[in-house]
């Protein structure tokens, strides 16, 4: 199952904690879009997470490719999210990983398949690819960064 | 512009030491950066449109959220279905690997 991450579904994974667990679990790839985005631009501004990020892709553990344009207008999505779609028509079988409400909206319009990072680390958590605890120290992470509602439903939905 | 916001930028951009137009086009982006976070909450546009369209980072976005007790991110309703999404793969993987 590839993941294909947006900039945001990428830094939460990391702010999560948990982005090279990720990596090493599953097939993850980012347009070269996400990558100027999130390492480029952050480390321009001494953003901490860039440079880290940075460290895990370019150990190989997730992969950066050029996207075709989307097929389909794309209204109120940056270059970044516009390389996801582009690259989803390519990536067999992929699901996008974002939790950008209006990203989100339009996939869920087109039928792509997607994940926020706090479902994806529930789903981690089901497959017994997290030890105990594990998950619950990655959601605590990621709630300063998604709203309270999704926390709540992802901790209760834990093992 | 009234007159009196003229005076006001005036006003302002003795205090920092600058001019008035300075002063105006501080004012022009604190505006468009409230009404762009304002559109990505609504989930109208995607945190990185934002960022583009202000020239800024992505993490930019983020932090001026922050600072402004903005809350960005999925809608309760998203995360249910990328929860029901998430089980629905927990099934499709019962005799899979993951790859």
């Amino acid at each position: 199952m590839p993941l294909l991450l947006d900039a945001d579904g990428l830094i939460k994974l990391h702010r999560a904690g948990i982005l090279a667990q990720v990596a090493r679990l599953f097939t993850c790839i980012i347009p070269s879009e996400v990558y100027q985005e999130v390492v480029t631009q952050g480390k321009e501004r001494w953003y901490t997470d860039a440079q880290e990020i940075e460290d895990i892709v370019n150990s190989g553990a997730i992969s950066t490719l050029s996207a075709p344009a989307p097929q389909l207008e794309a209204p109120g999505l940056g270059s970044g999210e516009k390389a996801v779609l582009g690259l989803f028509s390519q990536v067999g079988g992929a699901i996008i990983v974002s939790d950008d409400r209006r990203f989100l909206t339009l996939l869920n319009q087109r039928g792509i398949p997607s994940l926020t990072p706090a479902a994806l680390i529930v789903l981690m958590d089901q497959r017994g690819h997290l030890a105990m605890g594990e998950a619950r120290g990655a959601l605590e992470r990621l709630r300063p960064f998604i709203r309270g509602e999704g926390f709540s439903k992802a901790m209760q939905a834990l093992r | 512009m009234p007159e009196k916001l003229l005076d006001l930028a005036g006003v302002c951009s003795r205090e920092q030491h600058t001019d008035k137009a300075t002063t105006l086009r501080q004012w022009l982006y604190q505006g468009a950066e409230q009404y762009v976070l304002r559109l990505v909450e609504e989930g109208r546009i995607t945190a990185t449109w934002a960022a583009e369209l202000l020239d800024v980072s992505v993490y930019d976005i983020y932090r001026s959220a922050e600072a402004r007790g903005i809350k960005l991110g999925a809608t309760e309703e998203q995360y249910q279905r990328s929860l029901e999404e998430a089980k629905r793969l927990l099934a499709r993987f019962a005799d899979e690997k993951v790859s």
